[in-house]
C-alpha cells in the first residue's frame, strides 16, 4: 500500500553523560480518529463532536487553534508526550493510557519546549519533523516507558493526534533524557 | 530499522462516468498518488501555530462577491479558522474537487492541475455541481471521510478527463479590497490510469476518501 501521508517516529534515550542507551525508529501506528475528524471540521468548515483527552465529547468547529501542538517548557496539555501504558493502539484511542506528568517528582519528566523543522520537498516526498526532549530529574531511573504520542488543540480543548506503543520498553536513567521525534511525510 | 510498510494516512479516489441516462460507462478506483507539498505545509503551520513561508498558491477567492483572482505566487501564512476548506458550492471551479485534461505525471511540488476544465456550458467546459463532504465514519481499524463532486458535460461534445485534484483555502488575505479573500492552494492531484471520456449529456463523479488507520 502506498503511504500517502506517513507518520514515522524515532525515540532516543541518553544517560546523564549524553551517551545513547536506547533507540527505536519505526513507522508510527496511528493517526487517531480525532485527527481525521479535525481535518473534516476544517474541510467542511463545520462542527462535529470530538472526544478530548479526558474522554469528554466536545463540539468542535473549524477553528484557528485546531491542530496546534506547539508547547513551551512544562506545557503538557499540548505537544509530544510519553507514558507507561502498553495496550496496543486502537483507532478510537483518545489519550495515552498512562501518561507521565511534568516535574521532578517520582515518575515524572521535565518536558522541554516543542521543536519543528520546516516542510522540505526532496524527490517524491515532502516532510517536516517535530520533536521534544524530556529530562529525568526525578531521583531514580524511570523504567518501562512504552507509549508515545502527541496532544493537539481541538478548539478550546485538547485531543490526541497520534499515539504509538514502542516495541520494547525504554528506561530513562536518572539524569538522562528521552527525545521523541515524529516525521510527517507526504509522498507523490 | 525503519518499517515503511504501514499506512497511517491514505488517500483513495473513485471516478465514475455516466451517460445522459445515468448508465455507468467507465470507472476507476485506486489509491491516490498525492497529497502535495502544500498540504504538508498547511499541516505544519497549523501544528506550529505560526507563519510558514513559501506556500505556493494559484489565486485568491472572495466568497462574498464571488470572484477569483488568478495569481500564482507563494506566501507565508499562519492559522485561521477558514484554513483547509474544501467544500465548494455549485459553479465554483476554484475550490474543492476539480478536474482537467492534463496528463503530466504528478510531482510533489505541483501547484495546480495542468489543464483544468473550466465551469460552463461552452466548448471544453463542464458544469461543477456542489460538493458533498460526508462526516467521518469509524470502522476499526480506520476512520474515513469522503469528498465527492458531480460534474456534468453540457458542452455539446465529448470531453476526456485525465486529471483530478482538490483545491483548498488558506488564510484570508485582508489586503485585497478590504474583504475576506482566501488563498487557494492545490493540496491533492492525480492523473488517472485510464483517461475518462465523458459524453455530452453525461457526467463524471469524483470521490476522494481520506483515511487514517491505526
Amino acid at each position: 500500500m502506498i503511504q500517502n501521508e506517513a507518520l514515522l517516529y524515532k525515540v532516543i534515550v541518553t544517560n546523564k553523560d549524553g551517551k545513547e542507551v536506547f533507540r527505536e525508529a519505526e513507522s508510527a501506528r496511528s493517526f487517531t480518529e480525532q485527527w481525521n475528524k479535525v481535518v473534516y471540521a476544517q474541510a467542511r468548515q463545520t462542527t462535529l463532536s470530538i472526544t478530548d483527552v479526558d474522554g469528554i465529547s466536545r463540539s468542535i468547529n473549524n477553528n484557528e487553534y485546531n491542530f496546534l501542538a506547539n508547547a513551551g517548557i512544562g506545557n503538557i496539555a499540548q505537544g509530544i508526550r510519553v507514558g507507561i501504558g502498553i495496550t496496543p493502539v486502537d483507532i478510537s484511542d483518545y489519550a495515552l493510557e498512562a501518561p507521565i506528568e511534568h516535574g521532578t517528582g517520582p515518575g515524572q519528566l521535565q518536558h522541554q519546549e516543542m521543536h519543528f523543522t520546516g516542510s522540505v520537498a526532496s524527490g517524491s516526498e515532502c516532510s517536516f519533523t517535530i520533536w521534544r526532549v524530556m529530562f529525568n530529574n526525578s531521583g531514580a531511573d524511570l523504567v518501562a516507558v512504552r507509549e508515545i504520542g502527541c496532544h493537539f488543540r481541538i478548539g478550546n480543548y485538547y485531543g490526541l493526534a497520534f499515539k504509538d506503543v514502542l516495541a520494547l520498553p525504554a528506561t530513562i536513567p536518572y539524569g538522562g533524557a528521552i527525545t521523541v521525534t515524529y516525521t510527517l511525510k507526504v509522498t507523490e | 530499522m525503519q518499517n515503511n510498510n504501514v499506512s497511517n494516512g491514505s488517500l483513495w479516489y473513485k471516478v465514475m462516468v455516466n451517460d445522459r441516462k445515468g448508465e455507468i460507462l467507465s470507472q476507476e478506483e485506486r489509491q491516490s498518488h498525492s497529497f502535495l507539498k502544500q498540504w504538508n505545509q498547511a499541516v505544519l503551520y497549523r501544528m506550529l501555530g505560526s507563519s510558514v513561508g513559501g506556500i505556493n498558491y494559484l489565486g485568491f477567492w472572495d466568497p462574498t462577491t464571488p470572484t477569483f483572482i488568478d495569481a500564482t505566487g507563494n506566501t507565508g501564512t499562519s492559522p485561521m479558522s477558514g484554513d483547509m476548506g474544501m467544500y465548494a458550492a455549485a459553479d465554483n471551479e476554484y475550490l474543492g474537487i476539480v478536474i482537467g485534461t492534463g496528463n503530466t505525471l504528478v510531482t510533489i511540488t505541483d501547484r495546480k492541475l495542468e489543464a483544468q476544465i473550466r465551469q460552463g456550458f461552452g466548448v471544453g467546459q463542464m458544469d461543477y455541481l456542489a460538493m458533498s463532504v460526508t462526516a467521518p465514519v469509524v470502522a476499526d481499524p480506520s476512520c474515513d471521510f469522503k469528498l465527492s463532486r458531480q460534474i456534468a458535460n453540457s458542452s455539446g461534445a465529448l470531453i476526456t478527463v485525465r486529471e483530478s485534484g482538490i483545491y483548498s483555502t488558506l488564510r484570508s488575505n485582508w489586503n485585497l479590497g478590504n474583504h475576506k479573500d482566501y488563498y487557494i492552494v492545490c493540496i491533492i492531484r492525480d492523473v488517472f490510469t485510464t483517461p475518462q471520456d465523458v459524453p455530452h449529456g453525461g457526467g463524471i463523479t469524483i470521490e476522494y476518501t481520506l483515511r487514517v488507520t491505526e
